[in-house]
């Protein structure tokens, strides 16, 4: 394995009494996608913020190729971040802006114009390189912000929510030229954002922060599929968490006594120990069950259909004394009668075991 | 129609009676600069440039003409440049003690001129240094820190510190990032700071009346000419003083409306 | 490494940032510094040197720096120096006052009885004279007000009177010097004050019943009020401590303070007593300020 590109040995930031980052370790390969995601106050913006040498941490260190960098300025480390609101220099032509980290390191003007154009058309402006920055529309100022960046070759691209100002379908497609445009320059992304849609579709790892510490790190679909914990569970995408106690363990199996019965699953546990179980909404369907690996959850009530599109969205009210209130996602086409009462059932497969205490409350 | 008119009347009579009042003297002023007779009072004896004629041929008043222009431009580059340099560095970082340093910063705006003159013809007279154009300037550059400081800094939005990051991030140094992104980004806060001040010292007259002896400014100049008693060449001198006046003015209300770019 | 640094890694108790081994030069962290020095310099010393001087004496053109309470006891043992102080409080009153009676009517028709498209424009237009030197303005009154001037002129033309009347070198002819300035300054600031207000406030008023004459006495006048302090404040401060105008419009018939410390400094050169003089006005100004600054604390609450 080769060395990585960026590393954080316990790194901390504390505003008085405030612990924005609390003792982060964390290594990055590189030309790895990683997507620091969290909601706000995590700490994913503090920690980004460190690493462009923007903000001194309280403690620990930065080595980014090896060198460390924890006192260095932003100027003398090979990051280079693309900030939020752009911060492209208004009085600039789209070019100007993308020249200027060249002209800092005294490129030569023509080998800079050479330079600054492959950048442009790398993120498809070249028809606007000598546009001023107030001529652009949001999508295009973020991809002369690009330009800007990745025109110096920096060993790692810092991106903090630079996609957040977008609407809706610009930021879908900047997504992907993001992600082309990562695989094209072999280069190393560290990105942060608050859209776990927008993580998923971007990271090749996740790193899960909460109140300023790492939750859960891993490639999008294990986080989906296999959450460490409640917080990773129910911050990536909409879950079920169904609380009970184990009540039988062995070989890599568990059965938990819960409200809609007793369920059997993979993990790992003591007897008498309490758990949360992860069930998506997407994974519990109606019906009679089928297969080996199927759990029945019991009789639910089903109501509050809302047709989505792609899936229709129904609670199942279950349990004795009607205790547990599950999500559930059904194929659009399926008619059921509001109110109905019909089984409902997992594959043991879609159940995550999640241990309690881990940061929930 | 004729309603909406009637309920009109009384406001359009009383702006009319106001607008009189405030521009009574003014018109007067001007119009009796082209008076064509020795005494700046009605009857009005028909249009002339004389007065102008003899204004412009008076050396004195010339020079003094001169030193204004001189002062107003100097001190108003000094005050402006201090001004930013107070409001970047209060942007960039806050110093220990940043109340005291706002305050000391602001506190000239709320001590009369001639308090302030009458402070430095004393301190001057113990360095020696007397009473000069210089220190005219000087002053003038005190009572207009703190304005052009304040125009300047509250054009520091949050936008700028990403800006401020970012040329820093490629490459520049702290001076390089001064010069080629943050004054560019603040040119129109800084004319407009620049031509207030101008404005401000071209019609100052106690402090300069105070600082300077033998070479006046014009204001002081016409001063000493009223000794002399009303003369339509007073006007005369009097309406170049205004025109240039209002003229900067214009020109600094202009530059406050180019303000810098909210969004990058 | 300075102590100030040293101090603050402490504190994080870790690597330090700043101890990273590079020898920047931050220039955001002495940048400030050159425009307080020279503020110091050329303002804060020049004030407390004044002070200083205050408490000083002369004797045949020659400073004797040996600390007297002489010039305050003079002060205010001569009927003279007394009378200006008065003058300048009663003048500044005055003219403070009709100030805003005047401004107040101007501002409101401006904010709300002419069309939102002409207020800038009107608004720029009233108070264009305001950027004038204070002698040209003044030496414009004169004309205006003298005996041959145009307002005695278009009186005796109409008929009025016969003979003109005397306006010019009194207090009336001070006072109005001052008005017209300080009219167009209220202006702008009341004007702000009103176009700020919510027009719902307004509204719900009417809703609520309330004559137009209530909202203006209930609503909008105690909205309005921190723009009439601002510039009621900014009228005071410059009045008290001008010269020009009364020295222009006054004449001879009273000596109001900044005439008398200018008199101090041109006819015996008596900067100690001039000095003096200076810090007492300053004083005055002081105290206003800070019952102003609790009035508007108070009225945030």
């Amino acid at each position: 394995m080769t060395a990585p590109v960026v590393e954080l040995r316990g790194v901390a930031k504390e505003y008085g009494a405030v612990v924005a980052v609390d003792d982060i370790s964390l290594e990055v390969q590189k030309g790895e996608f990683v997507v620091l995601l969290g909601p706000s106050g995590s700490g994913k913006t503090t920690l980004l913020s460190m690493l462009g040498g923007f903000t001194p941490p309280t403690r620990g260190q930065i080595l980014i190729e090896g060198r460390d960098v924890t006192g260095k300025a932003p100027a003398q480390r090979p990051t280079v971040t693309v900030f939020q609101d752009y911060a492209l220099f208004p009085h600039m032509t789209v070019r100007d802006n993308v020249a200027f980290g060249l002209a800092m390191r005294r490129v030569p003007k023509p080998q800079r114009h050479e330079l600054a154009y492959a950048a442009i058309t790398q993120v498809g402006l070249s028809d606007f390189s000598d546009r001023r920055i107030h001529q652009l529309s949001g999508g295009q100022r973020q991809r002369v912000a690009l330009a800007r960046a990745i025109v110096i070759e920096p060993a790692v691209l810092l991106l903090d929510e630079p996609l957040g100002a977008l609407d809706v379908k610009i930021r879908r497609q900047m997504q992907h030229e993001l992600h082309s445009l990562q695989r094209d320059l072999h280069a190393t992304f560290i990105h942060v954002t608050h859209d776990q849609e927008e993580a998923m579709s971007l990271a090749d790892r996740i790193v899960l922060l909460n109140e300023g510490r790492i939750e859960d790190a891993g490639p999008p679909e294990r986080i989906y599929r296999e959450p460490a914990t409640v917080f990773a569970a129910t911050f990536m995408g909409d879950t079920n968490i169904v609380r009970g106690t184990v009540s039988k363990a062995g070989g890599g199996r568990v059965a938990v006594e819960t409200a809609v019965g007793t369920l059997d699953c993979k993990g790992s546990g003591e007897a008498g120990e309490a758990v949360c179980l992860s069930l998506r909404p997407e994974a519990i369907r109606c019906g009679k069950a089928n297969g080996p690996d199927s759990v029945p959850l019991g009789t639910g009530r089903l109501g509050d259909f809302v047709f989505q599109g792609t899936f229709r969205r129904c609670h199942a009210v279950a349990g004795p004394d009607a205790s547990v209130r599950l999500q559930m996602r059904l194929p659009p086409e399926i008619e059921i009668e509001p109110e109905a009462q019909t089984p409902i059932w997992i594959r043991s497969s879609d159940i995550v075991v999640l241990k309690e205490g881990q940061n929930d409350r | 129609m004729w309603a909406r008119w009637r309920s009109q009347l009384p406001v359009g009579i009383y702006l009319l009676v106001m607008l009189t009042f405030i521009y009574l003297p003014v018109i007067i002023l001007v119009l009796f600069s082209f008076q064509h007779g020795v005494l700046p009072v009605p009857p009005f004896e028909g249009p002339s440039l004389e007065w102008y004629r003899k204004a412009f041929s008076n050396d004195r008043l010339m020079d003094a003409l001169l030193n204004s222009v001189i002062i107003a431009l100097s001190s108003s580059f000094g005050a402006t440049i201090l001004g930013f340099f107070a409001a970047y560095g209060m942007f960039k970082h806050t110093p220990v003690g940043a109340s005291a340093v706002r305050f000391i910063l602001m506190a000239p705006m709320t001590v009369s001129y001639l308090i302030i003159g009458l402070g430095l013809l004393i301190v001057f007279n113990f360095a020696g240094i007397g009473k000069s154009l210089l220190s005219v300037g000087i002053a003038h550059c005190v009572i207009n820190l703190p304005i052009c400081y304040a125009i300047i800094y509250s054009q520091f939005g949050g936008h700028l510190r990403n800006i401020d990051n970012a040329a820093h991030d490629l490459g520049a140094s702290d001076i390089q990032t001064m010069i080629y992104v943050i004054i560019p980004v603040m040119a129109p806060p800084m004319l407009a700071a620049f031509l207030i001040s101008a404005t401000l010292s071209w019609d100052e007259f106690i402090i300069a009346f105070l600082l300077s002896s033998f070479d006046v400014t014009l204001p002081v100049m016409i001063f000493e000419m009223l000794r002399a008693g009303l003369t339509p060449e007073v006007n005369a001198a009097g309406t170049i003083v205004f025109a240039i006046s209002v003229g900067l003015a214009f020109f600094a209300a202009v530059a406050i409306l180019l303000r810098p770019e909210r969004k990058s | 490494m300075t102590a100030e640094t040293a101090r603050a890694d402490d504190a994080r108790g870790g690597p330090a940032w700043a101890g990273g081994g590079e020898s920047r030069v931050h220039l955001a962290k002495w940048i400030v510094w050159p425009p307080v020095l020279f503020t110091v310099l050329f303002f804060v010393a020049p004030l407390v040197v004044m002070a200083c001087v205050s408490f000083w004496t002369r004797k045949q053109g020659v400073l004797i720096p040996e600390w007297t309470l002489v010039n305050y006891e003079k002060f205010f043992s001569k009927g003279y120096l007394r009378a200006a102080l008065f003058n300048s409080f009663e003048v500044t009153l005055l003219t403070t006052m009709v100030s805003v009676l005047l401004a107040y009517p101007l501002a409101y028709v401006l904010a709300f009885k002419v069309p939102v498209r002409w207020q800038r424009l009107l608004l720029l237009f009233a108070v264009l004279p305001f950027w004038t030197s204070y002698v040209v303005r003044s030496y414009s009154w004169l004309l205006v007000i003298s005996d041959h001037g145009i307002l005695n002129d278009a009186l005796i033309g109409a008929g009025v009177m016969s003979d003109p009347i005397q306006i010019a070198y009194s207090r009336t002819a001070t006072v109005l010097g001052f008005v017209h300035f300080f009219t167009m300054l209220l202006t702008l600031t009341i004007y702000s004050n009103l176009i700020q207000i919510n027009p719902s406030h307004l509204k719900a008023a009417r809703d609520l019943g309330a004559s137009p004459a209530k909202v203006l006495w209930h609503v909008t006048l105690p909205l309005s009020l921190p723009g009439v302090v601002v510039g009621a404040f900014l009228t005071f401060v410059i009045t008290i401590g001008d010269y020009i105008t009364p020295q222009i419009l006054g004449g001879n018939t009273e000596v109001l303070m900044p005439q008398a410390i200018i008199l101090q400094i041109s006819r015996t050169a008596n900067l100690p007593m001039a000095s003096m003089m200076a810090i007492l006005l300053m004083t005055c100004v002081l105290i206003v300020y800070f019952s102003i600054q609790r009035y508007l604390k108070m009225d945030r609450l």
